[in-house]
């Protein structure tokens, strides 16, 4: 038996094939150029859009500015009270105000046989020195009687005795060191 | 014979296919630094507009402030911390201090060379002043020059007693003074707000007072006078 080839049913077959391909990369070309396209102009207006927002920002931005320049006197004198007040408080902050009680504390503590010669007060107000004569070592008793008893003078936790010493003519010389917070 | 002639149908789709790819090609190449402008672009704007956000800040802020309230305020503060280091202006407080007390007399003063130090545009002068007087003189000369402008600060104390003599006291004072500031720092820097505790230091020193009357220019008639008015 002699067989045939249909070339004709074959051809047939590809033809359509390559046709259905054709038809599908046509129609996906248009969906994707029509996608592209429309992808283009969302990201050309949205460029657009937010370079007259950023123009829009400048101008506000430049008008603030100017607004600013005319309050510049106004602005200089704040920052110069400003800077004034905060060093100020520092000063302040640092500042010890009972150096003149306790002077007046000491002033009042010596009586007439007791003497004090010299009073130092340290810069922080924290030491203060004392040094003077007693006419004996009674008086010396009642002198450090009165500071230990003196209620202005109890701020200071530590009194000390730095020296003591008696005088040839009699009657004592003394040193006494108040401090202040510290040891 | 037939399959030239489908490529040929089919060739109009493959040009296209081709022109569609170099649209894409050069649309990446295009597309792709557009869209990183667009991110830039975007940042910037919240840059910008919190920065205008901070600038109309500011601005409300200066509107709301009383030009002539912190005139006064800092004027009177220019007189507390004085711009210019001129050891003359605490020396002439002192002397009219002095002269308050009818006992004490201010003896000698040194300025202590070297001893001048600058902190946070603060500068200060430091000198030790020897006075003689009574106790209570002393101690209230002492108080009064913590409420004597300019500034100044009483470091040391020394006094000395003796029953000759009237008491003296050797005083180290510190003076200081304020140079102005040269910058105000960026335009939409926020301004730091005064505190209460400057606040409080302000109504303190408002209590402070020059020893000495403070020269007056004298006004010199200008123009016509009215000679209606009497």
């Amino acid at each position: 038996m002699k067989r045939e080839i249909d070339f004709l049913k074959a051809y047939k077959k590809t033809f359509q094939t390559s046709k259905n391909v054709g038809s599908i990369i046509k129609n996906g070309l248009v969906v994707i150029t029509t996608t592209y396209c429309l992808f283009l102009i969302i990201i050309f207006s949205w460029w657009n859009f937010l370079k007259k927002d950023l123009q829009k920002v400048e101008n506000q931005i430049e008008i603030k500015k100017a607004e600013i320049k005319k309050l510049e006197k106004k602005e200089f004198l704040y920052v110069l009270l400003k800077k004034q007040l905060s060093l100020l408080s520092k000063v302040f902050s640092s500042e010890k105000d009972n150096r003149t009680q306790v002077l007046h504390s000491l002033f009042q503590i010596a009586d007439g046989r007791s003497k004090i010669a010299e009073i130092k007060v340290s810069p922080s107000g924290e030491e203060v020195q004392i040094s003077g004569e007693a006419a004996d070592a009674f008086a010396l008793a009642g002198f450090l009687n009165n500071i230990l008893s003196s209620q202005q003078l109890k701020i200071f936790p530590k009194i000390k005795l730095n020296s003591l010493s008696r005088q040839k003519k009699g009657g004592y010389k003394f040193s006494i060191v108040f401090t202040y917070g510290k040891d | 014979m037939e399959k030239i002639r489908d490529f040929s149908k089919n060739s109009g789709v493959l040009i296209q296919f081709f022109l569609i790819l170099a649209i894409l090609f050069t649309g990446i190449n295009f597309l792709l630094p557009k869209g990183k402008e667009l991110f830039q672009m975007n940042k910037t704007i919240k840059a910008k507009k919190e920065k205008l956000a901070k600038l109309t800040q500011k601005v409300a802020f200066l509107e709301s402030l009383d030009e002539y309230e912190i005139t006064n305020k800092t004027q009177f503060l220019l007189k507390v911390l004085p711009p210019e280091e001129d050891i003359f202006i605490p020396l002439s407080a002192l002397k009219g201090l002095a002269s308050q007390f009818y006992d004490i007399q201010i003896k000698d003063f040194k300025i202590d060379l070297g001893r001048e130090e600058v902190k946070n545009q603060l500068s200060s002068i430091s000198f030790s002043l020897k006075i003689v007087g009574s106790k209570e003189s002393i101690i209230n000369f002492i108080d009064k020059i913590k409420a004597t402008y300019p500034l100044m600060r009483v470091d040391e104390i020394s006094i000395f007693l003796s029953e000759e003599e009237l008491p003296a006291s050797l005083l180290k004072i510190e003076a200081f003074f304020l140079s102005l500031p040269k910058e105000m720092g960026k335009t939409e820097e926020f301004l730091s707000l005064i505190t209460s505790a400057e606040e409080k230091v302000y109504r303190e020193i408002s209590t402070f007072s020059f020893p000495l009357k403070e020269e007056v220019a004298p006004t010199l008639p200008s123009g016509k006078e009215n000679p209606f008015t009497f």
